[in-house]
């Protein structure tokens, strides 16, 4: 399956791209898509706070089993204001 | 009353309209760019955010307010894009029958914003580098812990803006 990822903040600006697509095996979680996020990252950055959302909704969970078509948006802490 | 916003451009400025005997207090918050980040001067902010979801945690925070507090009215606009020092880049608005209430209430909201909206501010420099701001690498992600204008360790190179 296929999923999109949004980037965001540093994470935007370290992988040069604000969203990507990721080919996925059914079954897989929104840890998943963490990691191979957290792999993509200069080994400094890999370990900052990241919060999850899938299809707009924050997620507390990241096993969530995610389908085919997902948009998950890795958030890094939020600045608004 | 409840109204929230995430628009480009400008924000007007609020007019009081004094519609509301019942409210005591009228709180009005304007969150404007400082002229520097880390220490270093800027042209100013560039606000990225996460559309639709931006939105939604805006108007749900205002929801939440609302319930929590004992407010009558609750507007908020927040400015995304290129924003110059000065401009304000966030107005809150709260009216309410005492200002203990809408104190409260604004305080507990501005905070929550920066905890939980997905906006992002990016720094835009005047050799023409713009570069997100505040913490990444071993910085507080806890907006009420850190302090966004201190000489940040970790400089990036000019790459991947919004």
């Amino acid at each position: 399956m296929i999923v999109t990822v949004r980037l965001f903040s540093h994470v935007r600006h370290l992988l040069e791209r604000d969203s990507m697509e990721l080919h996925l095996a059914p079954g897989s979680r929104g840890c998943d898509v963490e990691a191979r996020i957290r792999a993509l990252l200069p080994e400094a950055s890999r370990n900052q706070p990241f919060r999850l959302a899938i299809n707009h909704e924050f997620v507390s969970d990241t096993q969530a089993l995610l389908n085919d078509g997902d948009e998950v948006a890795i958030l890094p802490p939020m600045q608004g204001g | 009353m409840l109204h929230t916003r995430i628009t480009e451009g400008p924000l007007a400025a609020y007019q009081s309209t004094n519609e509301s005997a019942g409210d005591g207090a009228e709180l009005v918050f304007f969150g404007r760019v400082r002229e520097t980040e880390r220490g270093s001067r800027i042209l100013g902010l560039r606000y990225e955010y996460y559309p639709t979801m931006a939105e939604a945690e805006l108007a749900r925070l205002a929801r939440q307010a609302l319930e929590q507090f004992a407010i009558s009215a609750l507007r908020c606009d927040h400015r995304v894009g290129d924003v110059p020092i000065g401009d304000a880049s966030l107005q809150v608005v709260i009216h309410s029958k005492h200002r203990a209430e809408a104190l409260q209430a604004m305080a507990w909201f501005v905070s929550e914003l920066k905890r939980s909206v997905p906006i992002w501010k990016w720094a835009i420099y005047p050799d023409g580098r713009v570069e997100p701001c505040g913490p990444c690498h071993g910085c507080s992600s806890d907006p009420e812990q850190r302090d966004d204008d201190e000489p940040h360790p970790d400089a990036h190179a000019a790459i991947g803006s919004p």
